[in-house]
């Protein structure tokens, strides 16, 4: 549907969402305001959609929660999920409007880039990923990231000039690492991570319009992935190899392959991306702690679990009511959205205590919202973590020196992920 | 020469165009004004040529859902004064965004730069005229290979903080380099095989009707122009009242015409107008709409209501002139000399009023603090201390000074002629027309 509009036309409405994204912040409307995703701190602005109660209805058209039992609870409910109703189930109370606002899934609905499917369906195909990465294969998963890493930081040298860490080391580790999960033949590598790259913005793109121009990368990207998906998984199951891709396809049916395949590239690299840059940079911002690191890599599993909790490398998620649901006293209506802010509400004191600060080993009962079951997120989770632990590792034992050169600096219009865009570093 | 003015559909935007247009006439080079529909009868009514493009813009819909939360964006001091400097870059970032989304990009929709953009590839101007938010006049033009400027009725306090926003945008990277307008207008201009430059925000140069002291430097190509009062948006018709001189002071009050006519919030409550003047030995002159009359209860004695006067009739006769802030009526006002409590909260408005006050030539009454006793002694002022008139007059003198509209003629003709893109041959183009 996308692929039918213009230029001019696709440009013009997302720049109308993006434009009403600033008009609703106006007000201080913290959601608001976090889409916006500009200069504001995004952890005052969590705790001020806390103030605000469990759940509270944004102008940006979404109940809200930062509240960390309301989260869990959203996000764990079965009759929200990611999957819009039907549209003849959902209550058109806007009707009698002179304009109807756009809303950014009418705009730019991605439906290819299997963010859209049933709660089962991402259960079922965690249960399928998982043991890769936590049962008896999980050394060999953390080997091969591990390797993937030392052949980076081979061809980086000793580093003491300077490097980006996203560009130069996380993106293309990762990128190679999934693409070995997925069986790409070695020839398409560059092809594939030019599609990841492109693809980086599709979590983002589910609550903020992209610029036209990123906007069209993604719409190849996703079309490209689907294709890719299409060919990765007819061959796995032609010619089966010991890559994830073909255990599942073997395991389940092509379509579950293509899913697979979809959502690791959409999702699952920026994620451990992501991931593995914010527990880097968490460290270097405390220096006795990347000490530590450098002295005991082991820690590395921990580091990344605090990082999922105090830097999450998705900061929120968009749930819709499948139907009328009742959440933190609230009436939800059958295709309602609810926005559940994972990082601010894994900072809730009322869940961790010292909410804000960064411990690693951290002993508690409550357990941080990224990842939860029946949800896209859930399916790359486990290789986000083994990934992001490997990173750690890998340069703590190579690079002890590691230190900043510059800001970082984040992608604009980057709510969900805060996507690194530049990490500027030397040994 | 072959000149195409164009205006997007607002009454008051456009008015600020007439005179030149006039003059162009006048002087023998034919001129076409290009707009929506809707202001087809407006062209025509100031004697002009009208070409209707496109499909009438939805500006009152959209300003009825995001207005208040674009008049809220931008009730910045800072802004609002002109000190732009002081803005921090996020303020500039929503301004672009916002103004862009949903201003700028849907009074210039796709079709009316399609059809502008074909009927300059037929007419083939020399010259777009264009009003600086009508960017399909700079996409017509560059589309078309004319020479093309803006013509600015206002300060030029929207490319000021532009090119705020630009100098900004420079220590950003891709893609963080966000800019709106050209993110909208580059596949807007690709459609037409053009590439985006800035000279499609900014014109190749500006003609300017503000008065040094209010008019904006900001270092692009600018050609000063004076000033001259159009007020052809009513009927332009001396009432009998006006034949003869007034008894007592006259003070005319206004609040102009857009309000009346779009969807532009009125925030201004007649009421207190008139009670502040209630009992002054003064003429008071309203204009007023029926509707707009029906709301207050009770005119006092010495109000004269009328539906719609010519400003630039009544104008001489008055001693002060008490209105929104709106660009036609200050600039009238001031042309003529007459000291304004000029009211304002909104764009230019308040820029405006405060260049008029420290110009001496009147008073500022931010509407959110018009109350009737504020009024009442800034009138009283206005009309006892003639330091007021003096300085309006120096202000209508300087006007004055300016270069009419058919003194600029010329020196657009030879900047269109330095702009050309091909000098010397376009003037030999005609429209096509099927030989025999």
């Amino acid at each position: 549907m996308i692929s039918n509009k213009t230029d001019s036309e696709l440009g013009r409405e997302l720049m109308t969402v993006r434009g009403f994204q600033w008009i609703y912040g106006v007000k201080d409307d913290p959601y608001a305001l976090l889409l916006r995703a500009e200069s504001d701190d995004p952890h005052e602005l969590g705790r001020k959609v806390r103030e605000r109660g469990r759940l509270y209805w944004s102008s940006a058209e979404a109940w809200v929660t930062a509240d960390h039992a309301t989260g869990a609870e959203a996000l764990a409910d079965g009759r929200l999920g990611v999957r819009p109703p039907a549209p003849e189930s959902v209550p058109n109370d806007r009707a009698s409007y002179a304009w109807q606002i756009p809303s950014l899934d009418d705009v730019f609905p991605l439906d290819d880039a299997c963010l859209k499917l049933p709660r089962d369906e991402y259960t079922r195909l965690r249960a399928l990923v998982e043991p890769a990465f936590t049962g008896e294969a999980a050394p060999a998963q953390h080997a091969a990231a591990v390797k993937h890493h030392e052949q980076r930081l081979d061809a980086l040298g000793s580093g003491e000039s300077g490097f980006d860490l996203t560009a130069d080391l996380l993106r293309p580790a990762v990128t190679a690492t999934v693409a070995s999960l997925l069986g790409v033949p070695v020839e398409r590598g560059a092809e594939y991570g030019r599609i990841c790259s492109n693809a980086a913005v599709t979590l983002d793109a589910t609550l903020c319009p992209p610029r036209l121009n990123t906007a069209r990368s993604l719409i190849t990207a996703v079309a490209e992935c689907r294709q890719l998906a299409g060919e990765l998984t007819t061959a796995a199951l032609r010619n089966p190899g010991e890559d994830l891709l073909s255990r599942v396809s073997r395991a389940a049916d092509r379509p579950t392959g293509q899913v697979l395949c979809t959502l690791f590239t959409a999702v699952g690299v920026e994620v451990a991306v992501t991931l593995a840059g914010n527990a880097v940079s968490a460290l270097l911002d405390r220096r006795d702690e990347w000490t530590k690191l450098t002295e005991d890599p082991a820690r590395a599993a921990d580091v990344v679990t605090e990082t999922l909790r105090h830097a999450p490398p998705v900061r929120m998620q968009k749930l819709v009511a499948g139907e009328e649901t009742v959440l933190g006293g609230e009436r939800v209506k059958t295709g309602g959205q609810v926005v559940v802010l994972i990082e601010a509400a894994d900072r809730d004191a009322g869940a961790f205590r010292d909410a804000d600060r960064f411990v690693v080993g951290r002993k508690t009962s409550a357990s941080d919202l990224f990842g939860t079951e029946g949800l896209p997120v859930s399916v790359v989770s486990a290789f986000a973590r083994t990934h992001a632990a490997a990173a750690l590792e890998t340069l703590a034992r190579r690079l002890p020196g590691l230190h900043r050169t510059g800001p970082a600096v984040r992608r604009l219009r980057s709510p969900v992920s805060g996507g690194l865009l530049q990490f500027p570093v030397a040994a | 020469m072959r000149v195409l003015m164009t205006s997007f559909a607002m009454d008051a935007h456009f008015a600020g165009s007439v005179p030149l247009a006039w003059a162009l006439r006048a002087a023998g080079h034919e001129v076409r004004v290009a707009s929506q529909p809707a202001l087809t009868g407006t062209i025509t009514a100031a004697g002009l040529t009208a070409v209707p493009v496109g499909v009438d813009h939805d500006h009152d819909t959209v300003l009825r859902e995001a207005g208040p939360g674009i008049f809220a964006l931008h009730q910045n001091k800072d802004y609002l004064e002109n000190n732009h400097q002081r803005l921090g870059t996020d303020f500039l970032t929503g301004h672009m965004t916002v103004m862009t989304a949903l201003f700028y990009s849907r009074i210039n929709s796709d079709p009316v730069i399609d059809d502008l953009v074909e009927y300059a590839r037929y007419w083939r101007p020399d010259l777009v005229v264009w009003e600086p938010f009508t960017f399909a006049g700079a996409v017509a033009a560059i589309a078309s290979g004319a020479a093309h400027a803006r013509l600015l009725s206002f300060p030029d306090m929207f490319l000021n903080a532009r090119m705020l926003f630009l100098e900004r945008l420079r220590s950003r990277r891709p893609p963080n380099d966000d800019d709106p307008m050209a993110d909208w207008l580059t596949p807007v201009l690709a459609r037409f095989g053009c590439e985006f430059g800035e000279e499609a925000v900014t014109g190749q140069w500006s003609i300017d009707q503000m008065p040094a002291g209010v008019r904006l430097s900001l270092g692009n190509p600018l050609v000063p122009m004076r000033y001259v009062p159009y007020n052809g948006l009513v009927p332009a018709v001396v009432p009998d009242w006006l034949r003869s001189a007034p008894a007592r002071p006259r003070v005319c009050v206004t609040l102009g015409v857009t309000a009346q006519r779009s969807g532009f919030p009125h925030t201004v409550a007649l009421e207190d107008l008139f009670t502040a003047m209630r009992g002054l030995d003064v003429e008071i002159v309203a204009t007023m709409s029926a509707d707009e009359l029906a709301r207050v209860p009770d005119v006092p004695e010495n109000v004269r209501v009328v539906e719609s006067v010519p400003l630039d009739s009544l104008l001489p006769t008055c001693s002060a002139i008490v209105h929104h802030g709106g660009a036609g009526t200050w600039a009238t006002a001031a042309a003529l000399g007459v000291p304004q409590i000029a009211m304002g909260w909104m764009w230019d408005h308040l820029y405006r009023a405060r260049r008029l006050e420290a110009l001496g030539a009147g008073l500022h009454l931010p509407t959110d603090e018009l109350t009737p006793t504020g009024l009442r002694s800034r009138l009283v002022r206005l009309l006892r201390e003639p330091g007021f008139r003096r300085n309006a007059e120096l202000l209508s003198t300087s006007i004055r000074s300016e270069p009419s509209p058919a003194a600029v003629v010329p020196v657009l003709e030879r900047l269109t002629e330095r702009h050309r893109p091909t000098p010397g041959t376009r003037s030999r183009l005609r429209p096509r027309v099927p030989a025999l």
